[in-house]
């Protein structure tokens, strides 16, 4: 019981805490601050990623799928000419390269 | 075994058609950091072959000494009668076929069973992609060139021995190093290599988890055997690491704030993940030459992204295969150090980057670690390729892919590389190729000094920084070659090597006067170059006519000997007054504060008639601080800004801080304090944090003025003012070195900061106090209270005297003053005084002088009323002095019509597109009102006149056409202005210096001396007296540099002449000196050890292939 709740908690403070942070860099974006938290993003979907995964019990397998079809979404942009989303999506499908990349060399030891 | 030969064969032989194609014209190339290496090999051989080059004035070779095998080689070639030309293609050949024939071996290696065309694709990869095209080889560093040849042969044997387990290969690994020590005349690529052999081995280990003792003991004995074999310049690498030069260089200009702040731009430009991942170079893509717009079409983006998906493809889907998984881990690892600092997870290279203060060599993180990626992305590529292939039923389209994939590299990566445009550039729309004809006439110029005198030096005018354009048939852009050109030394360039770049500047700023005559002697020049075949403009270089008007006027009075000239080349003699030897004594010794000669020498005349030293005060031993006469400069000169920011009304200085619209007091203030938190550029640039910390000061200042103006809760008040003096207590040491720069960003923030003490000083806020305290100790307002000086002026000079001792105030004649001040006290009118002599004691003193405006600013342009508009743009004509100045811009504007003109200053020697000085004028908030304007710029050394122009501003326009193309155009837009009291004025502050009242007896000490080689000279001295004398060596100063007499070092090695060695001698009689270069016997030593290991692991390894031992 006790540990459900913890997960429930760290769950809600996760998404709390991945909203505040958009909200406040996209709230900065419109009214022109420059405010730089993006660094912060990349971090925040790392472990959050890296507690999916231990909770569900993923394969490091997922995680090349969804970086090599962030990867091929990303080339699309590009190709359109649409760079920063194209640069936005590919810096998203790195982390999750590589963390299957990590995963796949513990998987590998086990 | 014939089938590998046969396959070498082929690589070969295309690699020679490629080579031809380059070189078919049958010229050498140079651009770049690399200069013109080939023109004369031999003469670059002699200036890097020891541990001290005589390059300029002398400099330490370091780890360059690594290349002088392959120098050597390149001169035995050129003893031979081989053309230049060939020499440099055989040595791309060499790197050609080695590169590629062994990413060939190496990913046979990894991939056993793979097809041989596959293999052919790797190396054709290998050679053929932006990376290679753009970082290597149009980069035309031939390090560079080296260690992307050497990267995959070394990585071959190395994990041929770490899958064999053989100690044969590790023997293999350290010897191949040595024939490409060029390679490793590089503190980075020693890294790298290291780094990669490192990764290999704690990889395999990993993965086998078994015979760690021979993982241990296998890279333990390739370093080992590594360092054995390449000690000769391992062992100069950490000497000059250990020695004063570079402890000089890296305080001078290295900062870990300055290379944070490099990394940070390089890695926004460079660093985005979706070029990288494509191997391109974002800034060549755009500013490169024209041919590089293909790389920008979307299909070849497309298949760039398909090239990557596939090798990311094939990581994922092999990824058991422990070959694949290596090579998987490195390029990712390759692709995340390849984007810098740039996010994800920019933060880990950054902390390594700061932390490590080694690592910061890594600046250019994209250029650096793109050598990694490209053994790893080949065989990869090829792997993917055969992949592909396999799953595919039909034959035909197996041909089609393989060969799309062919055309692709060879047609479209390949094509720059095949065409020769790989070696071209673009200036002004045109494009330029490497390929360079160095006119006869410097080959006359340099034999005909050569003949008259082999061991002097030159000084080569006009003189400019680092990169230089000649406008040759086959023109040459790239770092300054004098040193190619001519057999003797030559201060012929303005660049970052301490103590030199100190002299070269003053030479530099001084090319259009003749005060550069009295440099001469201390650098030990005997003929002056005149150079008229340089692109000026675009290097902001003099005018090359104006330099030669001047020396021919020189010549005309006697000063110059005009000896040669052809074409646009001309050689002038010095006359005997003005040349030195390069090893002198003399006991005509005088100290300073500052590296600058002439203005020394104007105060002291005396010093340029003899043989004088100048020696800096701080290398001087205790016990002559008393003995040698000082002139001390003064450490800062200004006229008192406090005067000028008085005049502000409140409302001026609250504009010119951060706007605040919240105080303290307000409930919602919090969330403001919060969004101050939140926009911190943290990891980021730390100038831009600097500038984000003084807003904020302004903001909190502005607060602090509100606040008592409102004369809200006294409390509130009291404590935040605590806050602020905290504040500004923790940014004094950055204020301290603001203080020492000279650019615009710290004018703009210790104004910032006078702004803020005028402010809060009307509302008596104790913080004013604080800030005051913090501009005298940082010597940028004076202490003491003057009475008003009514429409006049004080000129403040802040010195900080070394010795208690009296001291004469010297000025010069035409200066008049209304009143002297020493440390706040009247002192008597010094113009008419015999007597100017003062007692000071050690520290810091202030010399107040009230003067009028005119003793220090000179009118040179005046207009009373102008009318300027969009048709009718006015330009002020003005006449520049023959030395850097500065000059300051005064007007008051209305406009008319329009809200905005531009202004510009553009010197005769700069190029239309670059003034040196840009701003705007603006309408104030649509008012009609009269504004002013002030504006300061500083002459370019070599400019002798401009002109200041007032013009429409240009701005980009862009239009959607037919929503898919976006044409931009530049407009220059509609504007009248009505200007009234221009004045154009040169600041000259006037030179005052203190000089203690102590002289030294003359002696007639004399030496005679003889070079045994540049790092050996021998002296014999004879002294009358025992007095102290200095022993001059005009060479660049380094600690390195040792005068020995009896087997004793002598002690007292002090800086002189702004860059040479000195040494105090006091004994008398006649004796004999050995000053020699102490790198030099270590690497005399270090030598021999390496060369007697070589021999020994070169029979070795022939032995154990002689018994198949591999």
């Amino acid at each position: 019981m006790e540990e459900k709740i913890l997960k429930k908690a760290i769950v809600i403070v996760y998404f709390a805490f991945s909203a505040t942070v958009i909200l406040i860099q996209f709230f900065a974006g419109f009214f022109g601050f420059e405010v730089h938290l993006s660094g912060v993003l990349y971090w925040l979907l790392f472990f959050g990623w890296v507690y999916f995964v231990w909770q569900n019990k993923i394969e490091s397998s997922f995680s090349f799928i969804i970086a090599l079809s962030l990867f091929a979404l990303s080339a699309f942009f590009v190709i359109l000419g649409m760079r920063t989303i194209g640069e936005i999506i590919m810096r998203v499908s790195f982390v999750f390269w590589i963390f299957g990349i990590l995963h796949w060399f513990i998987e590998l030891k086990k | 075994m014939m089938k590998y030969f046969r396959n070498a064969l082929l690589i070969l032989f295309f690699s020679s058609i490629i080579i031809s194609v380059w070189f078919f014209h049958g010229s050498i190339m140079g651009t770049g950091e690399s200069g013109l290496l080939f023109y004369k090999p031999h003469v670059i051989y002699e200036l890097f072959k020891d541990a001290w080059s005589r390059i300029y004035l002398g400099n330490v070779n370091g780890i360059n000494v690594a290349s002088a095998p392959t120098l050597f080689l390149f001169s035995v070639f050129e003893t031979y009668g081989v053309p230049n030309f060939i020499i440099q293609a055989l040595f791309f050949l060499f790197l050609f076929f080695i590169a590629s024939y062994s990413v060939f071996l190496l990913t046979k290696e990894l991939f056993p069973k793979l097809e041989t065309k596959y293999l052919y694709i790797s190396a054709i990869f290998y050679v053929f992609n932006p990376i290679s095209l753009i970082n290597v080889w149009n980069r035309f560093l031939y390090n560079y060139m080296s260690f992307w040849a050497l990267l995959p042969l070394l990585l071959w044997l190395f994990i041929k021995g770490l899958k064999t387990k053989k100690y044969f290969y590790s023997l293999s690994t350290a010897l191949v190093t040595i024939f490409f020590s060029f390679a490793l005349s590089s503190t980075v690529f020693n890294i790298l290599l290291w780094a990669l052999l490192l990764y290999a081995v704690l990889f395999f280990f990993l993965i086998d988890l078994k015979n760690l003792k021979f993982y241990i003991s296998y890279f333990c004995l390739s370093l080992l055997l590594y360092s054995l074999f390449n000690l000769w310049w391992i062992s100069q690498f950490f000497n000059f690491i250990f020695s004063s030069s570079f402890s000089t260089n890296v305080d001078k200009f290295f900062t870990t704030e300055g290379n944070l702040s490099g990394l940070s731009s390089i890695s926004q430009r460079l660093g985005s993940l979706i070029d990288v991942l494509r191997f391109s170079h974002t800034t060549f893509l755009n500013d490169g030459p024209s041919w590089v717009r293909i790389y920008t079409s979307p299909l070849v983006v497309f298949i760039e992204f398909l090239i990557t998906g596939l090798i990311l493809w094939t990581i994922y889907k092999l990824k058991s295969n422990k070959n694949i998984l290596f090579l998987g881990i490195l390029f990712t690892l390759s692709i995340f150090l390849m984007k810098g600092n740039n996010p994800p997870f920019g933060e880990i290279f950054q902390f390594f980057f700061e932390h490590f203060t080694f690592l910061q060599v890594f600046r250019n993180p994209f250029e650096k670690f793109g050598f990694l990626l490209l053994p790893t992305a080949a065989p990869l590529f090829a792997i993917s390729l055969d992949q592909i292939v396999k799953k595919i039923k039909s034959e035909q389209a197996k041909k089609i892919i393989i060969y799309s994939f062919c055309i692709f590299l060879l047609g479209i990566w390949g094509l720059p590389f095949l065409t020769g445009l790989v070696f071209t550039y673009q200036n002004e729309n045109v494009l330029k190729s490497f390929r360079v004809s160095v006119p006869e006439y410097y080959s006359k110029v340099d034999n005909f000094i050569k003949k008259q005198t082999p061991d002097t030096r030159l000084l080569i005018l006009p003189l400019g920084g680092e990169g230089i354009t000649q406008a040759w048939q086959n023109p040459y852009s790239g770092v300054e070659i004098s040193s190619n050109l001519f057999h003797n030394s030559s201060v012929s360039l303005n660049t970052t090597i301490p103590f030199f770049d100190d002299f070269s500047s003053e030479v530099a700023n001084n090319q259009l006067s003749k005060n550069i005559l009295n440099l001469l002697p201390f650098m030990n020049a005997q003929f002056i170059v005149w150079r008229g075949d340089i692109d000026f403009k675009q290097r902001k270089f003099a005018d090359p006519e104006k330099i030669k008007q001047r020396l021919d006027e020189w010549s005309t009075e006697g000063l110059l000997t005009k000896k040669l000239e052809d074409k646009k080349i001309a050689v002038y003699q010095v006359s005997k007054n003005n040349f030195w030897p390069k090893l002198y004594i003399t006991s005509s010794v005088l100290t300073t504060n500052k590296s600058d000669i002439l203005s020394v020498g104007m105060h002291n005349p005396q010093l340029f008639a003899n043989k004088s030293a100048i020696v800096d005060s701080q290398s001087l031993p205790p016990d002559y601080k008393n003995l040698l006469p000082d002139l001390i400069m003064p450490s800062r000169v200004y006229s008192p800004s406090l005067k000028e920011f008085q005049k502000y009304s409140d409302e001026d200085l609250l504009a010119r801080l951060f706007y605040v619209n919240h105080l303290p007091t307000d409930r919602l203030y919090f969330l403001y304090r919060i969004k101050e938190v939140i926009e911190i550029p943290f990891g980021n640039d730390p100038i831009n944090q600097l500038i984000y910390s003084f807003g904020l000061l302004g903001k909190r200042t502005v607060e602090i003025y509100k606040m008592r103006k409102a004369k809200v809760d006294a409390k509130v008040i009291t404590e935040y003012e605590k806050m602020q003096n905290n504040e500004f207590k923790k940014l004094t040491p950055k204020i301290f070195e603001l203080s020492k720069n000279n650019d615009q960003i710290s004018d703009t923030l210790i104004t910032f900061l006078f702004y803020q003490y005028t402010l809060l000083q009307r509302v008596n806020s104790p913080v004013a106090e604080t800030i005051h305290k913090i501009l005298v100790d940082a010597q940028l307002t004076t202490q003491y209270s003057f009475p008003s000086p009514g429409k006049d002026g004080y000129l403040i000079y802040a010195f900080n005297i070394p010795n208690n001792g009296n001291y004469s105030i010297e000025f010069p004649p035409t200066f008049k003053a209304k009143k002297w001040y020493m440390d706040g006290k009247v002192i008597a009118s010094l113009e008419n005084s015999d007597n100017k002599s003062l007692y000071l004691s050690t520290g810091p003193h202030e010399l107040a002088i009230l003067v009028q405006e005119s003793a220090y600013k000179v009118s040179n342009v005046v207009e009373n009323q102008l009318l300027v508009s969009k048709k009718n743009p006015k330009s002020l004509y003005l006449n520049l002095s023959d030395t850097p100045s500065t000059y300051e811009i005064n007007f008051d504007f209305r406009f008319t019509k329009g809200n905005i003109a531009k202004l510009e200053f553009l010197q005769d020697i700069d190029e239309k597109k670059s003034p040196l000085y840009e701003n705007q004028i603006t309408r104030y908030k649509k008012q009609n009102k009269w504004n002013h304007m002030q504006g300061k710029f500083t002459s370019s050394s070599g400019a002798s006149n401009g002109n200041f122009i007032i013009k429409s501003n240009s701005e980009k326009v862009c239009n959607m056409l037919v929503f898919i193309t976006i044409r931009c155009y530049n407009v220059d837009r509609d504007f009248e202005v009505e200007i009234k009291n221009l004045t154009i004025k040169q600041i000259t502050y006037p030179d005052t210096v203190l000089i203690s009242d102590k002289t030294l007896p003359s002696n007639q000490s004399s030496i005679k001396w003889n070079k045994i080689n540049d790092t050996f000279y021998t002296v014999i001295i004879n002294k009358q007296q025992n007095n102290p004398e200095v022993l001059a060596f005009s060479e660049l100063f380094n600690s390195g540099w040792v005068a020995e007499s009896d087997g004793k070092q002598l002690q007292n090695h002090i800086l002189i002449n702004t860059f040479a060695n000195g040494w105090l001698i006091d004994k008398s009689g006649n004796y004999k000196i050995d000053i020699k270069f102490l790198p030099q016997n270590i690497l005399d030593k270090t030598r021999v050890v390496s060369l007697y290991s070589t021999l020994v692991g070169i029979i070795l390894l022939l032995l154990l292939l002689w018994k198949k031992k591999y």
